[in-house]
């Protein structure tokens, strides 16, 4: 069995390091000077083996540790309670909720696909002796986890007890499933629960029963936990054996294991958005342009694609309006939310920003772009020619800055209104500024997702998003966006520098798409 | 007119797909473009479309003297066609014809040309997204016929048409070829027998042009296997 385990280790080990090298590759500048022959040389193995053993040692330890800050460690922070009763309590909830949604066994991953379905391991014990490294990881970890967080709350052989439990659960857990598929004959994939609400409703009693019973000081008191220990200890071993036992894991993987559960998650990200914009594609007949060449083909665009581009502008405006307007009424009714709402309408320009960020349909549109128009096009060489190219960045540019200008011109105008009804400000300078700093963000972020579609065009002829350039660059936007909303200035400094730098922004990124898009833009 | 390849050589990494490509096609007639399946016939069309870089080499066409290839000198349809979806036929040809107009010779009614490939009245006016494969590729072909470039590359174009519409694209190729390189690339001998007035194989890398001069069909037929199976072993 240990035999099994390394091997599977090995093959685990070369294809993350293959993944590496290949999502290296993708990567600008960089990329180029990383050879094919890399995957076949032998210290990039030797060292991709120390950076998987390095991933496996944060993954127990490192993970472990987190998990019981986070779930454990800050409610108590919370409660400002730090008693033995109430973690042991905490905790044996968690425990409940991850032995079922968690067990492993049931997990259909890719390790286990390309193990057990593609090199024909042995499936029970390929399952096995990686159920042992997953559940003495869980027992290792969570015991230096507990040890070195709540040593001094928790006593020691309660921790070990605990970490006992998780893991005797977890066999209980998988011995109910293996009960509950003799029954009804149907393959029981963790991820995929036969009822979706009846998962969350146990998931979200669980968390309740764990963080909702301590507010009104309910707690399993020692007595009850170590009883229940008791029934879980006479439980747990007598499933570890059937677990053992079990003779159908080839059948059950067999079952779970398919392209579908599998891959599925990520073939959902490409194909099935590609599938459902083009669903999109609105078929009323009566849709027509009688505009002629570019203006016709972007025309018919818009048009046939409304249900993407204007309706959640449209969408959000309407939430802008209610919002301003409960936030109006409140401010007549209570004076104190009055004052409050004129200092903060003074000090909310940096929060736009963030706001504008995800208002911005600027993303979406040339999603839909590449997936319904792009796509085919870019493999006409008509299409790529500069002034065809230029002649449709311009009509877009438009589209994309007029689309987002309805709830853009909503939100100024709605906070002008509000420091207005609010008691208004001594410098009416301010006005101006909000209005058109918010103007300015608005097309700053139209600008900004147009011309780095054009320039770094992240698509290949697959539909995948390939360029890793794009993806860190939409990271880099969205930091310096929040970043600079947590900045504390006067509106009338931000306001200004925003405009300025919007403007600034404008021109350069205009400059560089009129020179370089021509020939970035092109498929992948 | 003729298109005049020298020393093209294009390689993925170490893959040496394209070896030295050297050849030189002539206006008014079809060739036909063989090799087996991974020669490096979609490659070969992608460098001459400009879809990729090449390594090193050449490529231009001599009219009188030697000039660069425009994006007008060439149409590339490619074996799976790829049209706008959004569009219904009608519409993405007069979006064509309107940013072409002034390169596009005797310009027809848009109907003219639906009928030149035979698609159905009914379909003209539908969105793209419902066209077959076939209607597909046969809106492709309909754009390079009206912008009636000097080169026309085909890739692999009559294998998703049954048989009735590859007799009739067959046709309209021949009716075309006059003014025109045709390059109509395919993994099938007896089509290329069928349509083409020249041979050329792809195989190992390099072009080479098979002469059918004093040999019967069936010679003719086992010099070709020969050469694509032949290398192979050498
Ligand atoms: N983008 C690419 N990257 C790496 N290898 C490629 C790429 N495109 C094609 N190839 C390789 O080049 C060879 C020729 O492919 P292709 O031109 O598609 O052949 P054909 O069209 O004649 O069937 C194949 O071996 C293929 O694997
Ligand atoms: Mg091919």
């Amino acid at each position: 069995m240990l035999n099994d385990f390394l091997i599977s280790f090995k093959v685990k080990n070369a294809y993350t390091v293959n993944q590496i090298i290949y999502s290296l590759q993708r990567f600008p500048l960089l990329g180029k000077l990383i050879p094919n022959s890399l995957y076949k040389m032998k210290c990039f193995k030797i060292i991709s083996i120390i950076i998987s053993i390095i991933i496996q040692i944060v993954k127990i330890f490192g993970f472990k540790l987190l998990y019981i800050l986070v779930f454990l460690i800050y409610p108590l922070s919370i409660y400002q309670s730090y008693s033995q009763e109430l973690i042991i309590h905490i905790y044996l909830f968690l425990a409940l909720i991850g032995c079922f949604s968690n067990t492993e066994i049931f997990n259909p991953t890719k390790d286990k696909y390309y193990m057990i379905v593609l090199m024909k391991m042995n499936a029970k014990n390929h399952t096995l002796s990686n159920f042992i490294y997953f559940l003495s990881s869980i027992f290792i970890g969570h015991i230096t986890a507990m040890f070195l967080l709540v040593n001094n709350i928790v006593s020691w052989y309660n921790i070990i007890l605990l970490a006992t439990l998780t893991i005797l659960l977890k066999f209980i857990a998988i011995n109910f499933y293996f009960y509950r598929m003799k029954k009804s004959n149907k393959v029981i994939n963790e991820n995929k629960p036969s009822s979706w609400s009846v998962y969350f409703g146990l998931m979200i009693g669980g968390l309740a029963l764990a963080y909702g019973l301590p507010y009104f000081n309910i707690v399993i008191s020692l007595p009850i936990f170590y009883v229940f220990a008791l029934i879980v200890i006479v439980l747990g071993l007598l499933s570890i054996k059937s677990i053992f036992s079990y003779d159908k894991y080839a059948w059950l993987y067999k079952k779970l294991l398919n392209k579908d559960t599998v891959f599925a998650p990520q073939q959902d990200n490409t194909q099935v958005i590609a599938t459902n914009i083009q669903k999109q594609i609105s078929v009323d007949k009566n849709i027509t342009s009688d505009k002629s060449g570019f203006a016709f083909f972007h025309d018919l665009f818009v048009k046939r694609h409304r249900k993407i581009l204007i309706d959640s502008a449209k969408k959000t405006t309407v939430v802008i309006l209610i919002v301003v307007l409960v936030v109006a009424i409140l401010t007549l009714i209570n004076p104190q939310i009055k004052t409050s709402v004129n200092s903060f309408t003074l000090l909310f320009l940096p929060y736009m920003l963030f706001l504008m960020y995800f208002i911005n349909t600027g993303k979406n549109i040339t999603n839909a772009m590449f997936m319904n128009c792009d796509h085919s096009m870019l493999s006409y060489r008509f299409f790529r020619q500069s002034k065809t190219v230029l002649a449709l960045f311009k009509e877009r540019l438009k589209t994309i800055i007029f689309i987002n200008l309805l709830p853009t011109l909503t939100l100024a105008i709605s906070l002008c209104f509000l420091l207005f009804i609010t008691g208004g400000t001594n410098n009416y300078l301010n006005y101006l500024v909000i209005f058109f700093s918010i103007l300015s963000m608005s097309i700053f972020f139209s600008v900004h997702n147009l011309i780095i579609y054009y320039l770094l065009q992240p698509y290949n002829v697959g539909m995948e998003m390939k360029s890793s350039t794009y993806t860190v660059i939409n990271i880099i936007t969205y930091w310096a966006c929040y970043y600079i909303s947590q900045m504390k200035v006067t509106t009338l400094v931000f306001g200004s520098l925003m405009i300025l730098f919007a403007v600034i922004y404008s021109f350069i990124s205009l400059f560089l798409v009129y020179k370089y898009a021509p020939k970035t833009f092109k498929l992948r | 007119m003729k298109l005049e390849i020298k020393n093209l050589k294009k390689s993925f990494e170490k893959k040496e797909v394209l070896k030295d490509i050297n050849f030189e096609f002539e206006e008014g007639k079809i060739y036909g473009l063989l090799g087996r399946n991974g020669a490096g016939k979609t490659t070969l069309f992608n460098c001459l479309n400009e879809d990729l870089d090449i390594d090193s080499g050449e490529f231009y066409l001599v009219d009188k003297e030697k000039r660069k290839i425009e994006s007008n000198d060439i149409g590339y349809v490619l074996s799976t066609p790829v049209v706008p979806e959004f569009l219904t036929g009608r519409e993405f040809l007069k979006f064509f014809i309107d940013i072409n107009k002034d390169n596009i010779k005797d310009l027809k009614s848009i109907d003219e040309y639906f009928d030149l490939v035979k698609l159905d009245k009914d379909d003209r006016d539908k969105l793209m997204k419902d066209y077959s494969h076939g209607m597909k590729n046969k809106v492709q072909m309909l754009v390079y016929i009206i912008a009636s470039p000097k080169v026309l590359l085909l890739d692999e174009p009559l294998t998703s048409f049954d048989v009735v519409v590859a007799e009739e694209m067959k046709e309209l190729l021949k009716s075309i070829k006059k003014d025109h390189i045709l390059i109509f690339s395919t993994h099938i001998m007896e089509l290329a027998l069928d349509l083409c007035d020249e041979i050329v194989v792809l195989n190992k890398g390099v072009l080479e042009h098979v002469d059918n001069n004093n040999l019967t069909n069936k010679q003719f037929k086992n010099k070709i296997i020969d050469i694509l199976k032949g290398e192979e072993d050498a």
